[in-house]
């Protein structure tokens, strides 16, 4: 697996132009803006979605005849994938949040590291949610073909979620965002608050990628080369 | 015995295939046959990268899906269709084969790289064909391997480059305790190295000899249309139809040429066995 990492990494290396184009994107964006955290958000999610860009590197030119050629099995192919796909969304919210705070200092602007920290993590689990989808569905159908099947789940998904969203406030006036803050707000410790906050979506998301990896496993074992 | 293949059958539609073969230790083993006749699927069944609908494989003595990625280790492939990613360079692919092969031996791969002038720094879309083929046998020649399996190694190289190929594998195959398994469409690379052929055609394998043997004892006999009427046929193991006659291929020169002097022999290579036990050839 250490192989593949590596391989891994030399692939994201090779996409220093991509990088600087994103660091110059977060620079101008955090000064045009008022608020920092929009750009170093944006950022954690580019960059996780470059998990996707190595598979689609891996596809290219028989190139997992090669890999699979090599000691490694489609097993560890998909262990190596997750690995990389979480170890690359830490450093991308690491990355964004270091950017957002720096950026504030040079700005002198007042940032409130809570809820900027939350703002990175909701996009961090979001990104997270649909790399789960993304890496069993490039698998199954190619990284070209899977893009656009990720695309359109993900706008199905939003469609849905928003109308629910409506339906619930405009039909049954219920209003979702005060109810749950009501309901958060009856917690008194602030640390439990705190974990539940930041705890409950982290599990979530672990809990997805783990379901993810289990249907990439099966995909893999079924695919011919 | 480090490979054997027995019934090894998969169905794709109208190609199947059905193989059987052995790959010993000391030996250089050969598969020819035309393009589409099976060469790659018996590769790639080989290989894990398809799942044959029957028929067992065994690989260092263990069931093919036994086999564990340590197992892998001691084996050198090359596929014709298999590449690595086109960004890296022979630098970049140095630690990835390090941390994937225990044995890997630095020293070896940028010693055989200087050797065959693959540039270091330049990545493998900008290499010709024959680097790129020249590079893949560097990579499954690194990390002292005990199989190898080649499939088409020497395509799109020239005669040099063939040749220097053909010594490196020679070289390789020092060690006695290693082995071979190539196949190729330029016969006369099979013919210098390998110590037995086998032939495919259809998805079946129609001949399995020994090379002295295919070399010393086949033939093809060129033969009006009533010579060939007249001939003992029991040693004719493929006849196609000509202008002037037939040609028939035997396993047994030395019969017809002490039975029937005026019969033109020729004597038989592996490219007349794939042009007659090909497709119409069969008797």
């Amino acid at each position: 697996m250490k192989g593949l990492l590596i391989k891994d990494l030399k692939i994201l290396a090779k996409q220093k132009k991509f990088f600087l184009f994103v660091l110059l994107l977060m620079v101008i964006m955090s000064f045009s803006m008022e608020d920092v955290s929009f750009s170093a958000t944006y950022s954690v999610l580019i960059i996780s979605m470059l998990t996707l860009t190595t598979i689609s590197y891996d596809e290219m030119n028989g190139g997992m005849l090669f890999l699979l050629s090599l000691p490694a099995n489609r097993k560890t192919y998909v262990k190596e994938k997750y690995v990389f796909a979480i170890l690359n969304l830490v450093f991308a919210a690491v990355l964004a949040f270091v950017f957002g705070y720096v950026a504030s200092m040079v700005k002198q602007t007042d940032i409130e590291l809570g809820s900027f920290a939350a703002s990175v993590m909701i996009v961090l689990v979001a990104v997270g949610m649909a790399l789960a989808l993304a890496i069993p569905v490039d698998l199954k159908f190619g990284a070209e073909k899977g893009r656009m099947i990720v695309i359109g789940v993900l706008a199905g998904f939003l469609v849905i979620v928003t109308a629910g969203y409506k339906a619930l406030t405009g039909v049954l006036h219920i209003d979702v965002v005060a109810e749950l803050a009501k309901l958060l707000s009856q917690i008194e410790s602030k640390v439990l608050l705190a974990v539940l906050l930041a705890g409950f979506p982290l599990v979530l998301l672990l809990l997805v990628m783990f379901c993810s990896y289990l249907i990439s496993n099966r995909i893999m074992a079924k695919k011919e080369f | 015995m480090l490979l054997k293949l027995e019934n090894v059958k998969k169905n794709y539609g109208s190609f199947s295939l059905d193989c059987s073969l052995e790959v010993r230790k000391g030996q250089v083993t050969g598969l020819v046959g035309r393009n589409g006749a099976g060469k790659s699927t018996t590769f790639k069944s080989i290989l894990g990268l398809v799942y044959p609908d029957s028929g067992s494989i065994e690989m260092f003595g263990k069931k093919l899906s036994d086999v564990t990625p340590e197992d892998k280790e001691q084996l050198g492939v090359v596929l014709t269709e298999a590449n690595a990613c086109e960004l890296f360079t022979a630098k970049d692919i140095l630690p990835v084969l390090k941390a994937m092969y225990k044995s890997f031996s630095e020293q070896e791969y940028l010693g055989k790289c200087k050797q065959y002038d693959i540039p270091m720094e330049k990545p493998l879309k900008e290499f010709s064909t024959g680097m790129k083929a020249k590079f893949k046998i560097i990579m499954a020649l690194s990390h002292d391997a005990k199989l190898l399996i080649l499939d088409e190694p020497t395509a799109g190289l020239d005669v040099v480059m063939r040749t220097e190929l053909l010594d490196m594998l020679r070289d390789y195959m020092e060690d006695e305790e290693r082995a071979i398994l190539i196949s190729s469409h330029i016969s006369t690379d099979l013919e210098g190295l390998c110590d037995d052929i086998y032939m495919i055609s259809d998805g079946k394998i129609v001949i399995h000899e020994e090379t002295d043997v295919l070399l010393s004892e086949y033939g093809v006999l060129k033969v009006t249309e009533e010579q060939y009427e007249s001939i003992d046929k029991e040693y004719i193991i493929a006849t196609k139809k000509e202008k002037f006659g037939y040609l028939c291929m035997t396993n047994r020169k030395d019969f017809y040429r002490e039975n029937y002097p005026q019969v033109a022999i020729e004597k038989g290579n592996i490219d007349d066995l794939i042009l007659m036990m090909g497709k119409g050839g069969r008797k």
